[in-house]
């Protein structure tokens, strides 16, 4: 959390980048591209300066130095015309995400796990958000509004943060400090994908109709002086399920009186204050998401209406000069219902979470260190009884840091836990070595060895005798026994910045997997339907490996002027079927163009082309042949580029964003199973009061 | 051929806007950003023959626009009425054309300019309603708009323009709409507040 009025810039985003954290480096000052005349060596010195004032006042914890941070800011999330917190996956090179409708999105994060374990992680100002339930998470229904975010960490390494350990990636959320005063913000979005019948509709012409995206409403009411704040925050969303490809299955089981459409609400409050005995913050929110979700095993989309409810306080403090402490104590409760549906499926699913945390940092000289306690208690409730409906998770960590100079700083973490008397450890280990001032090169290593119940996944709740009820063919089969799963990681990342004009960033990055346990599907086709009977097979002894290499280039011809090139190559050797089967879903190739062009402050342009290769889906290779066409288990790469404009009105009063997705038209699908999607043009109007 | 004819003209005339922005400094003072603002009230009608027109016979139209200098160039907002009249068994519609555009232009001569423009916005169809016609009577789709413009000022602030514009509107089977348009307009600074609201 940072304190009144601090946001951040994209200078601090660079430097943060390099130096692995945020803390410190603050600006009230509007985003500015490096200056070409600013002396090299004064950058370095306030560098310097700020990340070791960082280790004394570091509050929000943030990560330890590490490479692969990537920060997104409010600017840059207005810039693109982002209009709803899934739409922030567009922004991030480094995950590769797919979708069935375009709402809800498999991500995984950097290689670092599947996608289809949804592993990733979210934080809200250091403090862990549980929104996955059943194996899927939905960053949507994050009780956030966009309108409040002020910058996005996103984590492609594993990292330990706030005392969570997160393997798989981490996206940790910064919301704006509210200013003094009251302050009230509004944000309202809404879109539309091409291709509707038009007049056509009553000729023999016609075609099916395209449904609008969202409306989308957020909004934020504040108030706060110098020492406390408090803040009240909504979101309503939709988005209609009538893609052609989708809206048969669809219908399997949804019945309700309009035509399909998820539908999300969320809200939540926040009150903190700040002063001599340091900052301490409670927190509410909900959301409501009624959903239609592909749910692999049964095969369809199934109804469901997933409720989430957190709270929870955290705080911290500095007794003394080098020395502080914090803390975090929340609840979490989440549950599946069913939806207007035909009486043919429910999860009947609720998990209640508590979670608790307390850490102790120190700094001395050149070193610095933290040691820390957590512990979740997890309690499922199931329409059937489970063998052990609860899972504790008790982990302690310790943390230590070592700048030997201007040129050397190290990081060591590692943590142990015991779930169920089966033991789990990690260790990160991070070393930075900057042998001129234009090159850094930072290492990244990572071991780690996880009990599979910490997973609390699906299959662990079926091993325990979780079962949902669809009145649909499912076969699913169960190992005997779950080992501890291991993953190693291995980065290198190597900057140079011969000027403020000019950065590359040379990448690579290797993971190991052992004794993982996934799910190996094969979907069969449905011709009553559209849909899929789906035989699921879990394996736990799942081995594999994940090497990628990439280079990221950017370019400041005039100061206003970004231009930034990505490519990245991963490569997922076929050495263990079911592990192939879950990774070659991904591309090898990426590419992305970014141009940023803000000729004035209130004045952006923006435009991405992207470039994703082709994708096998082995697990729907023979529902493609028999489908006739409508599926296909080998889909093709596709260019997408996307145009934005802002302009800010009535002294930033007014923030209005146009944009332009998919522009080339490239009629393209993410996954197999999923919608075909065409161009979409957005609006996106935000209105702040102060 | 008169559609080739226009598309011809219009990267003629793109083209100029490029060599009139190019000129140095001091041959043509670009306008300070929001410093005026132009209403303009023309008539239009649509004037190429397609597969829509298989059924749809166009009717007259009437156009609005508000332009303002942009930072380079100028923006422009404005809406349009389109009738279509059932020429088969379908219902007639009116659409109503709301956009936002971008353009350059240049004064060729003393007292005579010319622009294009860039316009994207929402094509809203309402259907004529009827006992044989149910269902939806709105459709709305994306539209963008190539527009050129040849304008001369007689006197004052006003002007007399004529425009032809090239509209696509991006439903399943496309609709590609030529449009030529006649009218006047009228100029006057911008008041204080809205400069401050806009810039």
């Amino acid at each position: 959390m940072m304190s009144m009025g601090e946001t951040y810039s994209e200078r601090d985003c660079m430097e943060a980048w390099e130096y692995g954290g945020l803390g410190g480096i603050k600006s009230q000052n509007p985003p500015t591209p490096p200056h070409p005349h600013t002396p090299i060596l004064k950058i370095a010195v306030t560098l310097l300066l700020a990340s070791l004032l960082s280790i004394n006042t570091a509050r929000a914890q943030r990560a330890v130095p590490s490479a692969g941070v990537q920060i997104i800011t409010a600017e840059e999330i207005g810039q693109a015309g982002l209009a709803r917190l899934s739409d922030l996956f567009l922004l991030i090179d480094d995950w590769h995400t797919t979708s069935v409708e375009g709402y809800a999105f498999d991500v995984s994060a950097n290689g670092l796990a599947a996608a289809q374990e949804a592993a990733w992680m979210v934080l809200v100002d250091g403090i862990p958000v549980d929104l996955r339930i059943l194996d899927a998470q939905n960053l949507n229904t994050l009780p956030l509004s966009l309108t409040e975010i002020d910058a996005v960490e996103v984590y492609n390494t594993p990292a330990l943060v706030n005392g969570v350990f997160a393997p798989a990636g981490l996206l940790h959320f910064h919301t704006r400090t509210p200013d003094p005063g009251a302050a009230l913000r509004l944000g309202l979005a809404a879109g539309n994908e091409i291709g509707d019948p038009g007049p056509f509709r009553y000729t023999a012409f016609t075609s099916p109709n395209i449904d609008r995206i969202g409306p989308i409403f957020q909004g934020a009411a504040s108030v706060a002086d110098s020492t406390w704040h408090a803040r009240v925050h909504v979101k309503l969303d939709e988005h209609h399920a009538t893609d052609e490809r989708i809206r048969e299955r669809v219908f399997t089981f949804y019945q309700g009186i309009k035509e399909p459409r998820l539908l999300l609400s969320s809200g939540g409050l926040d009150l903190g204050t700040t002063g001599r005995l340091g900052r301490h913050n409670v927190y509410a929110g909900f959301s409501r998401f009624q959903d239609l979700p592909f749910f692999e095993p049964v095969g369809v989309e199934t109804p469901t209406d997933h409720r989430f409810a957190h709270a929870g306080l955290h705080g911290d403090t500095d007794p003394g000069e080098s020395t502080g402490l914090s803390y975090r104590l929340s609840y979490t409760a989440s549950e599946l219902e069913p939806r207007d549906n035909k009486g043919s499926v429910n999860f009947d699913w609720r998990q209640n979470t508590v979670r608790g945390h307390y850490e102790v940092r120190s700094a001395r000289g050149l070193l610095r260190g933290a040691l820390g306690l957590s512990f979740d208690r997890i309690e499922s409730v199931a329409g059937a009884d489970l063998d052990d409906a609860s899972l504790s998770i008790p982990r302690a960590y310790g943390r230590a840091g070592y700048r030997a100079d201007d040129r050397w700083d190290a990081h060591l973490t590692a943590h142990i836990t015991r779930v169920k008397g089966q033991k789990g450890f990690g260790a990160l280990a991070t070393v930075q070595f900057t042998p001129t001032p234009i090159h850094t090169i930072v290492m990244t290593g990572s071991v780690a060895r996880q009990p599979f119940q910490a997973t609390n996944s699906l299959w662990y709740w079926m091993g325990e005798g979780y079962a949902f009820s669809a009145r649909r063919q499912t076969d699913i089969s169960l190992p005997t026994g779950y080992r501890a799963e291991t993953t190693y990681t291995a980065d290198l990342v190597w900057t140079i910045r011969p000027s403020d004009r000019f950065n590359l960033t040379l990448f690579g990055g290797y993971r190991r997997f052992d004794d993982q346990t996934m799910a190996s599907y094969a979907f069969r086709y449905d011709s009553l339907n559209t849909g899929f009977f789906t035989d699921t097979d879990v394996v736990n002894n799942v081995s594999g490996r994940v090497t990628k290499v990439g280079a990221d280039l950017r370019v400041w011809l005039i100061p206003s002027l970004e231009q930034r090139f990505y490519y990245a190559y991963a490569r997922y050797p076929a050495s263990d079927d079911t592990f192939f089967q879950a990774w070659r879903s991904q591309p090898w190739h990426r590419v992305r163009y970014t141009v940023r062009y803000a000729p004035n402050p209130r004045l952006s342009l923006y435009a991405r082309l992207a470039y994703r290769s082709e994708t096998q889906w082995t697990a729907f290779q023979e529902a493609a042949r028999d489908s006739g066409g409508r599926y296909e288990a080998n889909l093709p790469g596709f260019w997408l580029l996307d145009l934005a404009a802002q302009k800010r009105f009535w002294r930033d009063h007014l923030q209005l964003s146009l944009s332009l997705r998919n522009f080339l038209n490239e009629a393209y699908r993410a996954h197999a199973a999923g919608a075909i999607t065409n161009m979409a043009f957005h609006v996106r109007l935000h209105l702040f009061l102060n | 051929m008169a559609s080739s004819l226009l598309l011809r003209l219009s990267l003629v005339l793109i083209g100029l806007m490029f060599f009139g922005l190019a000129a140095p400094p001091g041959q043509a003072q670009r306008p300070e950003p929001f410093s005026t603002v132009e209403f303009r009230l023309a008539g239009t009608s649509n004037v190429n023959r397609n597969f829509l027109h298989e059924f749809w016979k166009p009717g007259g139209g009437a156009e609005a626009t508000v332009a303002t200098p942009f930072y380079l160039g100028f923006l422009e907002f404005g809406t349009a009425l389109h009738r279509y009249d059932a020429e088969e068994d379908v219902p007639g519609f009116g659409a109503l054309w709301l956009y936002a555009g971008w353009g350059l232009g240049t004064d060729v001569a003393d007292r005579i300019r010319v622009e294009a423009s860039g316009r994207i916005g929402n094509y809203q169809m309402s259907f004529d309603s009827g006992s044989e016609f149910t269902g939806v009577i709105n459709e709305s789709e994306l539209a963008l708009m190539v527009n050129t413009r040849l304008a001369v000022r007689p006197a004052g602030p006003v002007s007399v323009f004529v425009s032809g514009s090239y509209l696509q509107a991006y439903t399943f089977v496309r609709l590609k709409l030529r449009y030529v348009t006649a009218g006047l307009s009228y100029r006057l600074n911008s008041p204080d507040w809205l400069k401050d609201f806009l810039r």
